[in-house]
């Protein structure tokens, strides 16, 4: 049972929905990172989502291509964020995920950051551009490291599809809240209700829901139909213009109508 | 695939195939006067083709294809597209070694859409 697992299942048992957060792993800096995950854990966080920086985000809108490319210029790498996670491992027991572009992984060796990744205290690791017809290899070595597997749903997915996405997730599933890119945006999709209720017909995977999720009122309105809620580019935004910020106030506000 | 480049094999954009790459699997900037050439990442019929020994693939600068391209428009009246033009230079490059040989040349697009650049 890793600790992602663990944690939805507490949060369902009380009814509530649990919250998940993105922030960009090296921006502004590995060591602000490092406070930034323990002000998000004191917060309230359930899961945290460490984003390694890629040069070319292909999922991700201005905000998250931006702190990527902060991070890159911070000198992160894969091998950083792993020695990241080693250091809030230390300090802190929050769910921690990995949301990863396929190459960095690919060129680290699958194997190798499987293991290292769960040696380090992670709990599971999202890749965003697998999907799960080629994750044969990429499974076996995250199950074997006993690391929980995240795969993105659209709503434009067919059933046969989202079958195939449900069952190769572990710890939860993420429900691309509308098609396109990572970012806020005013009004959250009413695509990503009817996406959740046929996931939940499909699996008992806890389901979360993100993409655009960046108001109190959005985060109440997907806690309301889905079992997680990830907001991601709110956060990084909060960053950009506050690096030494008070995050964990930002998150705070973001659950406060839940 | 092939032994001349296990560390250059890399994902992006959904494929698997060789690709610029730093250590740390970013992807590279790459630069071409083709606007069609300049991209980090071959693709991967080519790369398969490259791997089976079916294709061998060379290089040609951005110079020797602007020099093939005003050759072919100045004695053929044929405005190559940049991308072609590095296929004419390859020619007029062996052109000497294929002198008993039947060359085809695919001339692939037309350059009218790249006078902008070379302007």
């Amino acid at each position: 049972m890793t600790r992602i697992r663990q944690r939805f299942a507490e949060r369902r048992q009380e009814g509530n929905a649990a919250f998940v957060a993105f922030v960009t792993a090296g921006d502004p800096s590995l060591d602000r990172t490092e406070e930034i995950a323990l002000e998000l854990d004191r917060a309230g966080v359930d899961v945290l989502e460490l984003g390694v920086p890629f040069s070319d985000p292909l999922a991700d809108g201005p905000v998250i291509q931006r702190a990527s490319e902060r991070a890159l210029r911070s000198g992160t790498s894969l091998a950083g964020v792993l020695e990241l996670v080693r250091r809030i491992r230390r300090r802190s027991e929050v769910p921690l995920l990995l949301f990863s572009y396929m190459n960095p992984l690919f060129r680290y060796g699958i194997e190798r950051v499987a293991t290292e990744a769960s040696d380090a205290g992670a709990d599971g690791v999202l890749v965003t551009d697998l999907p799960p017809e080629e994750a044969d290899g990429w499974l076996g070595a995250a199950r074997r490291a006993d690391l929980d597997t995240i795969f993105l749903a659209a709503p434009t997915s067919p059933d046969a599809r989202l079958q195939r996405v449900a069952s190769s997730s572990r710890g939860f599933v993420y429900a691309v809240s509308r098609t396109g890119v990572t970012g806020e945006q005013g009004v959250l999709s009413l695509d990503a209700s009817p996406l959740v209720c046929r996931l939940k017909k499909m699996t008992q995977v806890p389901v979360a829901i993100g993409f655009g999720i960046s108001t109190p009122e959005q985060v109440a309105a997907a806690a309301a139909v889905a079992d997680g809620v990830v907001v991601g580019s709110a956060l990084v935004r909060f960053i950009e213009e506050h690096p030494g910020g008070d995050v964990g106030g930002q998150v705070r506000w973001l659950k406060s109508a839940i | 695939m092939g032994d001349d480049g296990v560390k250059n094999i890399g994902v992006l954009h959904g494929t698997m195939t060789y690709l610029l790459q730093d250590e740390a699997g970013n992807v590279l900037p790459t630069h071409s006067v083709s606007a069609g050439l300049d991209y980090p990442a071959v693709g991967p019929e080519h790369a398969w083709l490259h791997d089976h020994g079916r294709v061998r693939y060379e290089c040609v600068g951005d110079q020797e294809a602007l020099a093939a391209f005003h050759l072919l428009a100045e004695t053929e009246g044929i405005i190559p597209a940049l991308e072609s033009a590095h296929a004419v230079a390859w020619v007029v490059r062996e052109a000497a070694s294929l002198r008993d040989k039947r060359i085809l040349l695919n001339l692939s697009g037309r350059g009218d859409k790249d006078l902008g650049i070379l302007g």
